[in-house]
């Protein structure tokens, strides 16, 4: 299928109805959409006769266009119960249906989670073997497929949320994460991608400007223009079976357990900025009082 | 087509949407294109219970009240690329839970087992296409075979999200 072909067909879908702020969910636009499955289909070979998950499926638009790509199996995940209705929705113009497959399921919470975890199942390390009893899983158990692609939330509402998405998407994909994320975190992307989730590499493949349209209150103009680098990340190699370990598998964990605190850590350090923020403002407050 | 019109019916949006839509032709056709995201063998295979605690929560029982098959599209590359991913005793247990065994074999047979015999090959990844692409579980529920919690499919869709305290 051709890109304009694709653009078309995408631009008919139906986006978010009531879009939740909570989330940041904005719908991906049919022109980035295009552009991230015409490189990932062209340039890669990573859409066609390939199982696809779609992470933050939303109303669907990356998910029914990898379909549309010629791709073999696509999983649709997101938490958003109205989102997946809506997403249906799109599914039924179809004819003959498109054949995508949802599922609800809170990815972030598992990542965020899986620090504490990670903590009480080091105390049973030393008695689990042999016991099968006594054996704590080692991480959860995540749907796999060749290629994850994912329109994250821009963590600017959640903190984290951006780089939680990106952690699940490299614990799914086999061969490669498509992703978009801010053109202005780049540097900071790339460290998280290669140093602390391990990722054999992380490029960006397409730079473009993502019009978000004035969906929620806070944005105080019409449509607000947002550069976004669309990167492909190859996630590190997995184990061949669910419950083997190998050294890569551990430092991948430990690398993620390193991210849990740094999210913690980035958190922190935003609550006190802001504080220092307050407390300036306070003191200007006290010396206009003064003067007057 | 009398399946997912009852399906249709229990949903709220069906005033929405006949009021919305005069033409009742066209209503009927969008019934019998409701709801194509039923749950596949597939996805299920990529499936398990995440509950806190839990070890082995994986494959998840199915407990189907009703199974459709639809037709899809048979692309032997894709099974083939698929053959080497799936959990394959976890999907003949759920074969058999949907009633699609269909005589497969305990192990995946090599591609040499059948030499020349291509049509026997074909034959083979047509059925394992069949069971893990067509065969659909409308309603009913999943269950971690460790803890017994239960994950609904909610129209369609299986309901994943764990409780506060599950996680």
């Amino acid at each position: 299928m051709k890109p304009k072909q694709l653009e078309s067909e995408l631009q008919d879908l139906k986006t978010f109805s009531t879009p939740k702020q909570n989330l940041e969910q904005y719908a991906t636009t049919p022109l980035l959409a295009t552009r991230v499955l015409h490189v990932a289909a062209v340039e890669f070979d990573d859409i066609e006769e390939k199982s696809v998950i779609d992470l933050g499926v939303g109303t669907g638009v990356l998910a029914i266009g990898a379909k549309l790509m010629g791709a073999g199996h696509v999983l649709g995940i997101d938490v958003d119960r109205d989102a997946l209705e809506e997403c249906k929705e799109n599914l039924e113009t179809y004819e003959p249906e498109l054949e995508v497959e949802l599922c609800l399921m809170d990815v972030v919470e598992l990542i965020r989670r899986y620090d504490d975890d990670e903590d009480e199942e080091e105390e049973d390390v030393e008695e689990e073997e042999g016991k099968s009893e006594n054996v704590k899983r080692k991480d959860y158990v995540w749907p796999r497929a060749d290629t994850v692609l994912t329109n994250p939330p821009f963590g600017t509402r959640r903190k984290g949320a951006d780089v939680a998405f990106l952690a699940a998407a490299m614990k799914m994909a086999e061969t490669a994460v498509y992703s978009f994320h801010k053109t202005s975190t780049r540097e900071y992307i790339q460290k998280v991608a290669v140093k602390k989730l391990g990722a054999k590499s992380a490029k960006v493949v397409a730079e473009m400007k993502y019009g978000l349209k004035n969906q929620y209150g806070h944005h105080r103009k019409e449509e607000v223009e947002v550069f976004v680098d669309v990167w492909r990340i190859e996630p590190p190699p997995k184990a061949a079976k669910r419950d083997d370990n190998d050294d890569d598998a551990e430092m991948f964990e430990q690398n993620l357990r390193d991210l849990a605190a740094n999210i913690e850590e980035l958190q922190l350090s935003a609550r006190q900025r802001k504080d220092k923020e307050r407390n300036k403002n306070s003191n200007k407050n006290s010396n206009n009082r003064r003067r007057w | 087509m009398s399946l997912s019109f009852g399906v249709f019916l229990r949903t709220q949006k069906v005033t929405k949407r006949l009021v919305k839509t005069t033409n009742i032709r066209g209503v009927l056709q969008r019934c019998a294109y409701t709801y194509t995201s039923k749950m596949r063998l597939l996805a299920h295979n990529m499936l398990a219970c995440n509950v806190k605690g839990v070890v082995n929560g994986y494959p998840l029982t199915i407990h189907a009240t009703k199974i459709e098959t639809n037709e899809s599209e048979f692309n032997g590359n894709f099974i083939v690329h698929m053959l080497g991913k799936l959990d394959w005793g976890a999907f003949l247990k759920a074969c058999k839970e949907v009633n699609a065994s269909e005589d497969l074999p305990e192990e995946i047979p090599s591609r040499d087992a059948f030499g020349t015999e291509e049509e026997q090959y074909e034959m083979f990844l047509r059925k394992v296409h069949h069971a893990l692409l067509e065969v659909t579980v409308v309603e009913g529920h999943l269950e971690c075979p460790e803890s017994g919690r239960k994950f609904p499919i909610e129209n369609t869709i299986p309901n994943m999200l764990l409780n506060e305290d599950e996680v």
